[in-house]
């Protein structure tokens, strides 16, 4: 409506134009003409106002819903490199044969533990949309640990059905659970864009209002000094450089936090969604490890699973330009081509062997070292994502008053240039 | 799952039928075991026309009529190659024999299962495979290098086991393994080592004393390894409700959870699943002889002699006896050798 009142504006003023003369001879009897001035530089302002006002506010809600849906994002992300983790140590953990490892079974419940409080956190945070997948998740999740806590109760008693529960866990794990997650994850990362690209729109509402604004209060003093035959009044002049601060102050704080928000999205934003698949396809990769040996000389298939997760935990090391990760994670995969060449030439115990031991150049020290650094960089940069969209956000709350604050004050300005003219005519 | 336009469809949704109700837990191993089913009965399609109506329809006649497989004549089918020479020394095969390639490649290849309790099963403990078959394996290892350990083994499942050999990704086969007429014509077999029978499990709690008072239960969902003779046998039985799996072990996960009510299986392969979960009993006498024979390929006929052989004096030296008593605690003596079969061409 506002917007309908400043685009009648300009034809109210130019109106009178192609009636040049007659108006010229009629003006100094019209007050009336004032009044219609300073009611539609009033409304201008008025309108200016609200509508900058608005325009930062709603940068403000999308930089907050984009913070909220890069929250989602990281939560989900660690959920799923959780239960990646956990499963390829529990699966490990089977090809040792007898007792697991301690620091495995411990490795096991931390991941499992992190993953369901995670879930649940990540629930209370959900879109309603993502909430039935989530619950179904977690449902799921609680039938993977109960396929694992059969595995292991029949493993300890010698029984080969433990691995046929320990498969079952895991194929639960795929078709039940991750796909759903890969959902959310993918539906959270869309929220992340849509909120930027509302926040990118947001700037068009603020840019015209300022543009009509300014536009009718110029014409507004070109006509008062026409009618008073005075080059300033000094009202109007303060008015319209109230307006024009309240511009310059906010187009620049909308552009900071705007600017803010896309080095946060090309930067830590970026940095986590890389990591996290990184690490996600990284212990994909290593659980299918574990798999070939455990089908013995039947393991094709998971050889092709582990060449494919591990190109795609590569390729994201490689987008984010990390050598030290980067060398950490081929240091990984020359075991692993290590641990096939043994496999391969029928040296199956060797190739347990080296996929199952702790030591130093052992598949499993390798791999620890790569998801150890891959954690901290990915903690730190999730931190890093988080405030600096709090505090792209933040600011524009000042924005908004200020804004309002200016407007108001341009408003009685207005009101008292008008004034002082208006009673001249009394 | 919505559709019910074919039988295979029909199938599952009974399954869920008869589970609805209960709680989400077996509602979700239940769809895994509709998805399994209807995945096999898929592939079954695939293979033979009408033969996936089978588990599902309340059978026809005609059905089940197509389900039995066209029997092959091969005359006897425990009838294998004799000998044509004699044991030779470890380490000394034949020059130009699949035995000499064997032994300068330096490994035994063998396919086997890792889940048989008894015959062919990873021991948890010690992550190695052990069992009655993998014993007859290192005996025919030690037999070519002189050493038994000289095996590299390509753990396989039921189904696989004929491919393997065709394909010549193993040398033998060690994996409860029936020898028939069907399966003559795409492998050779060694002579008879063991004797086993088709059998059923059931909860402790049944009262199905033989596999007939199973198939009077109407409706029983009944597991079986899909490839497996014990599979094809099953069909005989047109009340109850065939269910196949990939890896035999899954009958026993599926029927610990409930998702089934019986497992049929070789004698041999009941007693292992019987030893894992002592609420299961093994009933009935034996529905079928499962006859078992080391598998080997058609094109290498002097490796199933040799084979034979070695077989031949593990009969002699009561060691064959011996592994009766050592896995199954039994003493009956073990099969004869039966001859008289030719290697083709």
């Amino acid at each position: 409506m506002a917007v309908a009142a400043a685009a009648a504006a300009p034809p109210a003023t130019a109106a009178p134009l192609p009636a040049g003369m007659r108006l010229r001879s009629l003006f100094a009897g019209t007050p009336g003409m004032l009044k219609a001035s300073m009611a539609i530089s009033l409304a201008a302002v008025v309108m200016f106002g609200v509508l900058a006002g608005l325009s930062s506010s709603s940068r403000r809600q999308s930089l907050i819903s984009a913070r909220h849906a890069a929250a989602q994002a990281v939560r989900i992300q660690q959920v799923h490199t959780s239960l990646v983790a956990a499963d390829a140590l529990a699966t490990n953990a089977f090809l040792v044969g007898g007792l697991e490892p301690a620091e495995q079974r411990t490795g096991y419940e931390n991941g499992i533990s992190t993953a369901a409080q995670t879930l649940t956190a990540a629930a209370n945070h959900a879109d309603a949309s993502d909430v039935a997948g989530l619950q179904q998740a977690n449902a799921a999740l609680a039938d993977y640990t109960g396929l694992i806590e059969s595995a292991r109760a029949n493993n300890r008693q010698l029984f080969p059905v433990g691995v046929a529960y320990l498969k079952q866990a895991s194929a639960l794990l795929l078709t039940d659970v991750l796909p759903v997650l890969d959902r959310v994850s993918a539906s959270s990362e869309q929220r992340v864009s849509n909120a930027y690209d509302d926040s990118d729109n947001a700037r068009y509402a603020f840019w015209i209002s300022s543009v009509v604004v300014l536009a009718v209060l110029l014409v507004a003093k070109w006509k008062l000094s026409s009618v008073t035959r005075r080059t300033f009044n000094l009202p109007l002049v303060v008015a319209t450089g109230l307006v024009l601060v309240a511009i310059i102050y906010g187009g620049a704080a909308m552009t900071l936090a705007s600017s803010n928000a896309d080095s946060a999205r090309s930067g830590p934003y970026r940095l986590t969604t890389a990591l996290a698949t990184a690490r996600i396809d990284a212990y994909a990769a290593k659980s299918a490890e574990s798999l070939t040996l455990i089908s013995r000389g039947n393991g094709t298939p998971f050889e092709a699973q582990w060449k494919q997760s591990y190109g795609t935990a590569s390729a994201a090391i490689q987008s984010i330009d990390d050598p030290s990760l980067s060398s950490a994670l081929s240091a990984y995969a020359t075991v692993h081509v290590a641990i096939r060449l043994l496999d391969d030439s029928g040296n199956w115990d060797g190739a347990v062997a080296k996929a199952t031991k702790f030591d130093s150049g052992s598949s499993n020290a390798t791999f620890t070292t790569f998801a150890e650094a891959s954690a901290t960089r990915l903690d730190t940069a999730a931190a890093d994502l988080d405030s600096r969209l709090a505090d792209a956000s933040g600011n524009l709350d000042v924005t908004l008053a200020v804004l309002f604050a200016f407007a108001l004050l341009a408003a009685v300005a207005i009101g008292v240039a008008y004034a002082g003219r208006l009673r001249e005519y009394r | 799952m919505t559709s019910t336009s074919t039988p295979p469809l029909r199938t599952t949704n009974a399954i869920e039928r008869t589970r609805s109700g209960h709680r989400t837990r077996s509602g979700r191993t239940m769809r895994r075991l509709a998805g399994l089913v209807a995945a096999s009965i898929a592939a079954v399609a695939c293979s033979s026309g009408s033969q996936l109506a089978a588990p599902s329809t309340t059978s026809t006649a005609q059905s089940t009529k197509t389900s039995a497989p066209v029997v092959a004549d091969c005359g006897n089918p425990v009838a294998s190659y004799q000998p044509t020479f004699v044991l030779p020394a470890p380490n000394a095969m034949p020059a130009g024999t699949y035995l000499k390639t064997i032994q300068d490649r330096g490994k035994l290849i063998v396919g086997t299962a890792s889940d048989v309790l008894l015959f062919s099963y990873r021991n948890p403990l010690s992550g190695q495979l052990e069992g009655f078959d993998i014993d007859v394996a290192h005996a025919i290892a030690k037999a070519i290098f002189g050493d038994p350990n000289k095996i590299e083994y390509r753990v396989i499942n039921y189904a696989q086991r004929l491919p393997a050999i065709t394909s010549g990704s193993v040398d033998i086969v060690a994996d409860t393994m029936t020898i028939n007429c069907n399966r003559w014509a795409q492998i050779a077999f060694s002579t008879e080592y063991y004797h086993a029978g088709q059998k059923v499990l059931v909860r402790s709690d049944s009262t199905a004393t033989t596999m007939d008072d199973v198939n009077k239960g109407g409706g029983q969902r009944v597991c079986a390894a899909k490839g497996s003779t014990n599979i094809v046998n099953l069909g005989a039985y047109k009340n109850v409700m065939t269910v196949p799996v990939d890896d035999l072990t899954d009958c026993l996960v599926l029927f610990q959870q409930g998702a089934v009510d019986a497992i049929t299986a070789d004698d041999t392969v009941l007693k292992g699943f019987k030893a894992q979960d002592k609420y299961a009993n093994v009933i009935g006498p034996e529905f079928s002889s499962e006859l078992y024979g080391i598998g080997a390929s058609l094109k290498y006929p002097e490796l199933t002699q040799f084979v034979n052989l070695v077989l031949e004096q593990m009969r002699t030296d009561g060691s064959l006896l011996a592994l009766n008593t050592k896995w199954l605690e039994q003493t009956t003596a073990p099969p004869a050798a039966v001859y008289g079969r030719l290697p083709a061409g």
